[in-house]
């Protein structure tokens, strides 16, 4: 309806409300009443009135516009399902493909999202720092991530920028494994710390029982996590009652004693880097070490939390610190009669440690970006082989809807009424694929738990980052995928599309092509990445360790070291009376572990630190090599007979005397002294380089010495045909000597596999990707030829009738996917190259991926894209022509 | 025939009585008159709009002589049927009214 001049603002708004008809009816009285209104009541109380008018027609035409919308939603959600319904199988594979893809990106999103907000849930957690040190001596960089404790006292004392300070100490000496015990409950815990009752003041650890400001006050006294008072004392109420700790102070012998319960506090999630199950309070500590607040230079780790107040500023805090850090200098100095390069102290964000803080003494080891890189990208790569399923049968689908929406659009729907049709069937597949997707998720993410060694949980996805994602995934997919047919099909004119011009092409448009190519390139690509992978384990694996590692069991003596390392001889002649065991040693590690432990050496008879050189030690007994078949590539290993070894012998290997600046036969006879025991020692013997860390590096420089004061662990060799019986016997006589500790064993073969297992996990990880991948493309490419074979049916019958054999015509359809597959191996190719090449430079010894593996790639690739045209093709071209023709 | 409700009763008799001025604001007057109460144009408008689909009345858009806008205006006016009605209402009416006495009169 024509709009006049005169029309007044309201009479607009009201006759939007109201249906064409009605307009006629009654706009021209409302004007007049308006007119009538307005001179009697004035004209306030008329424009009142028309929008009172308009207020009460608004319902109305709410219920009318609704109730249409909802008729038009019916027809088109119809339409929907009977497309999907016509086209189960089309439908089965775009919404698994496609949910598999979303599942796998969603454990990622979650794995990512865990990775990226490590202490982010702290209230102000912008402020809350770890003060670390950075320590340069003539002999190395000994930088740490502990800070001495009586820093916390003094920065509380003097600095008014800090708001509250507190320090976190492990458990002096068994920081790994503190035995606790509560009636028949006993366990090791990792979990344990001394802490500052102010830590509650930085840190978010929300109580459940007990108080932050009094819990801690008291010396003995324990703060549990919620898991560890169910562990312990099952329902019954944790508090008040005691728990007996063993903790070494390093005061000699370990302390057990009983500590009371007087909080409880909800468990650590997943993403801090400090997890703790016990807070030990830090007046327990001061009892056992009186010496705590002063001693500036003291080496266990200490780590110690600062929260700046407001308004503080990080550059003028840090200017701060430095006195004390001059004063730590010149007390080192002093001490140990070195000139010091460096000694300073330095603030690192609290959120920024677990991906960026990667020093010695960290608590946890760091998050690695790299992984975060490779599993992003893996994920990214099958998401986009299921959005290009999706894509393509969407846009192939669709092609034969032409009919479809040329009588739409004769009967007036609009272009836009058709967008929303096909953007809307998208959606709404998208939707049920992310559906699908929560289901794989349940069972794809404790996989992915028990590989990657996390602990995401499924509540997780609750996050508003991880919720955002996964919306802009869910838009991203959805829009993509509808967005081509949606805007080619609704461009059509009618006319053609019913004279039926628009026919879809015969073997997909360019598009399609494309995409088939790059859905083939990824999976070459992820093929090719997992087979080197793999190869590269199978290579380093193989590879002589230079020891053996075979029918090995480690005990780790945990508890009552003192005991063990002033016994163990007598230890070892009881372990060795047990049947099935054939060897017994003792040593300070074993292989597959990584330590830090290292003498400084010096040339000669006396001990200065100017000119020494550092090899990490190993301290062992006489037995040790011959047990672990650890062969000499000069001189003789550890003899008892020889005299005293065990105060005048070192052995080193051949990396070590490499260090040293020696060859292993002019090392022999060389007189060194260490600075751990300042004992002058003679090499008498140079073993052949032995891979304590496995493969990926090259043999580390080491010292062999017969120390008893490291000594922690024990070998025994055992005969494995009569494993359970020897197993029996070895936990007898571990209890006579070790009562009080559970029997905890490993298998030397199974611990030391651990040392590749990031890559095994990426391995595994790749392994099931491209496997998914795979799977996902085959499905694709095979509704694809369906559909075109299909539409081909009666040219491939005219075509027999006319003489033609079922090679020549699965040649013809084949023919196009072939030289695809070709140039997605091309195309892929180089790129998987450069990939694993990149990888593989980590690697001290490593494969050269080879021909082979990119020619099985493509070959794999290309057989399982030739099933997926051949199974169609051959059908169609073994049909009697006549079932095909007889229609016309 | 369908009976007619109260209210489309009221609007065909006004409809009937303003002949050819018959409009909506006009028998929403006629209404006001007959019984003292301003109905809104809403429920005026809804059987005025049901008697004329039911076709008792007829419409017409036109120029509105009486007020200067230049918009039209639909004008209605009785039909045959109608006027049917009116009369057959009327003798509905008058039978059922003949025994009838008011209750202050009967008292007397």
């Amino acid at each position: 309806m024509k709009q006049e001049k005169n029309t007044k603002p309201p009479f607009k708004f009201l006759s939007r409300l109201l249906t064409i008809d009605e307009i006629d009816d009654v706009d021209g009285c409302f004007e007049e009443m308006y007119a009538q209104m307005a001179a009697e009541k004035g004209s306030g109380y008329a424009k009142r009135w028309v929008f009172w008018q308009a207020l009460k027609s608004l319902p109305g035409f709410l219920s009318h516009l609704i109730y249409w919308k909802l008729l038009m939603l019916k027809n088109a959600l119809g339409i929907t399902l009977r497309n999907m319904m016509k086209n189960k199988g089309f439908f089965l594979i775009k919404v698994f493909g496609l949910a598999t893809g979303v599942a796998c990106s969603m454990v990622v999103i979650l794995y990512v999202a865990n990775e990226l907000t490590y202490d982010t849930y702290h209230p102000g957690h912008e402020r809350i720092y770890r003060i670390a040190n950075r320590r340069v001596t003539p002999m190395g960089d000994f930088s740490t991530a502990s800070a001495p404790a009586p820093l916390a006292a003094a920065i509380r004392g003097q600095l008014s920028q800090a708001e509250n300070i507190a320090r976190v100490i492990p458990p002096l000496e068994n920081s790994r494994h503190v035995l606790v015990t509560r009636g028949e409950n006993r366990f090791f815990e990792k979990r344990v710390w001394f802490v500052d009752p102010e830590i509650f003041k930085i840190l978010r650890i929300p109580f459940l029982e007990g108080s932050a400001r009094t819990s801690l006050a008291r010396p003995k006294t324990v703060v549990i996590s919620e898991s560890t008072a169910r562990k312990y004392f099952g329902s019954a109420p944790p508090l008040g009652r005691n728990l007996s700790i063993e903790i070494d102070y390093d005061i000699g012998a370990a302390v057990t004693e009983d500590f009371e319960v007087t909080g409880v506090v909800c468990d650590a999630p997943a993403n801090t880097h400090l997890k703790y199950d016990m807070l030990i309070s830090m007046a327990t500590l001061l009892i056992y070490v009186p010496a705590l607040d002063q001693n500036w230079i003291e080496f266990h780790p200490k780590y110690t939390y600062v929260k700046l107040v407001r308004e503080a500023d990080f550059a003028a805090f840090t200017k701060q610190l430095q006195p004390f850090s001059a004063q730590v200098l010149s007390a080192f100095e002093k001490r140990v009669q070195v000139k010091m390069r460096l000694y300073e102290f330095f603030l690192q964000p609290l959120a920024s440690l677990h991906m960026n803080s990667n020093l010695p003494d960290e608590i946890e080891p760091p998050g690695n970006m790299y992984y975060v890189y490779i599993y992003s990208f893996a994920a990214l790569l099958i998401l986009l082989i299921g959005a290009i399923n999706f894509v393509n049968l969407s846009a192939t689908l669709s092609s034969i809807r032409s009919r479809e929406v040329g009588i739409r659009k004769t009967l007036g729907g609009s272009r836009w009424d058709l967008v929303f049709q096909f953007l809307g069937e998208s959606l709404i597949i998208t939707f049920l694929a992310f559906t699908v997707a929560f289901a794989f998720l349940s069972m794809l993410l404790s996989y992915f738990n028990r590989m990657a060694g996390t602990a995401i949980v499924f509540q997780a996805l609750g996050q508003p980052l991880v919720l955002g994602s996964l919306l802009a995934l869910f838009l991203v997919v959805g829009f993509s995928a509808g967005l081509y047919p949606a805007l080619v099909l609704s461009r059509f004119k009618p006319v053609n599309v019913l004279k039926n011009q628009t026919l879809p092409g015969k073997q997909g448009n360019g598009l399609q092509r494309l995409l088939v190519l790059s859905q083939f390139s990824i999976c070459i690509f992820l093929v090719v990445c997992t087979l080197v992978v793999f190869r590269q384990l199978t290579f380093i694996k193989g590879k002589a360790l230079g020891f053996s590692n075979e029918q090995k069991l480690i005990l780790q003596v945990k508890s009552n070291q003192d005991y063990f390392r002033h016994n163990y001889e007598a230890i070892k002649i009881d372990f060795l009376k047990t049947p099935g065991i054939t060897g017994a040693t003792v040593s300070s590690s074993v292989p597959g572990e990584a330590f830090e432990g290292g003498y400084n050496l010096q040339k000669g008879a006396s001990f200065s630190p100017l000119n020494s050189k550092r090899l990490k030690v190993l301290t062992v007994d006489h037995d040790f090599l011959r047990n672990y078949g650890i062969a000499m590539a000069a001189g003789r290993p550890f003899q008892k007979t020889s005299g005293n070894d065990a105060e005048a012998a070192f052995i080193v290997n051949e990396a070590g005397a490499r260090e040293l600046g020696l060859t292993p036969e002019s090392a022999l006879g060389t007189q060194w002294t260490a600075h751990y025991h300042r004992k002058t020692k003679s090499i008498v013997g140079v073993t052949a380089d032995f891979h304590f860390l496995g493969m990926k590096d090259e043999a580390e420089p080491l010292i062999l010495d017969i120390e008893k004061s490291l000594l922690r662990v024990i070998t025994l060799s055992l005969d494995k045909t009569q494993l359970s019986r020897a197993l029996a016997a070895v936990k007898k006589t571990w209890g006579t000597h070790f009562p009080e500790a559970p029997f905890e064993y490993t298998f030397l073969d199974e611990a030391f596999g651990r040392v590749y297992q990031y890559e095994e996990q990426m391995g595994k990880l790749l392994g099931l990707i491209s496997g998914l991948g795979i799977a996902i493309a085959f499905l694709g490419l095979y509704g694809l030829v369906a559909f075109f074979t299909q539409m081909r049916k009666k040219e491939i019958a005219v075509r027999r009738v006319l003489g033609a054999s079922t090679t020549a015509i699965a040649l013809l359809m084949t023919r196009q996917f072939i030289s695809l597959v070709f140039l997605a191996g091309v195309s892929a190719v180089p790129l998987a190259w450069l990939a694993t090449e990149r990888w593989l430079q980590d690697f001290a010894y490593r494969i050269e991926p080879g021909y082979l593996v990119f020619a099985f790639a493509f070959l794999s690739a290309f057989l399982i894209a030739m099933a997926a045209v051949l199974l169609q093709t051959l059908r169609a071209a073994a049909d009697n022509p006549v079932d095909a023709l007889r229609c016309e | 025939m369908k009976e007619l409700t109260r209210k489309e009763e009221q609007v065909l008799l006004a409809v009937h009585r303003l002949q050819d001025e018959a409009y909506l604001i006009t028998i929403r007057e006629q209404i006001y008159q007959y019984t003292g109460t301003h109905y809104s144009v809403g429920t005026i408008y809804a059987p005025l709009n049901r008697l004329n689909i039911n076709g008792y009345i007829e419409s017409c858009t036109n120029r509105n002589p009486g007020f200067s806008s230049k918009k039209p205006i639909r004008f209605y006016r009785l039909t045959k049927k109608g006027h049917v009605a009116l009369v057959e209402l009327q003798r509905a009416y008058s039978r059922l009214w003949t025994e009838f006495v008011t209750p202050a009169e009967e008292k007397i």
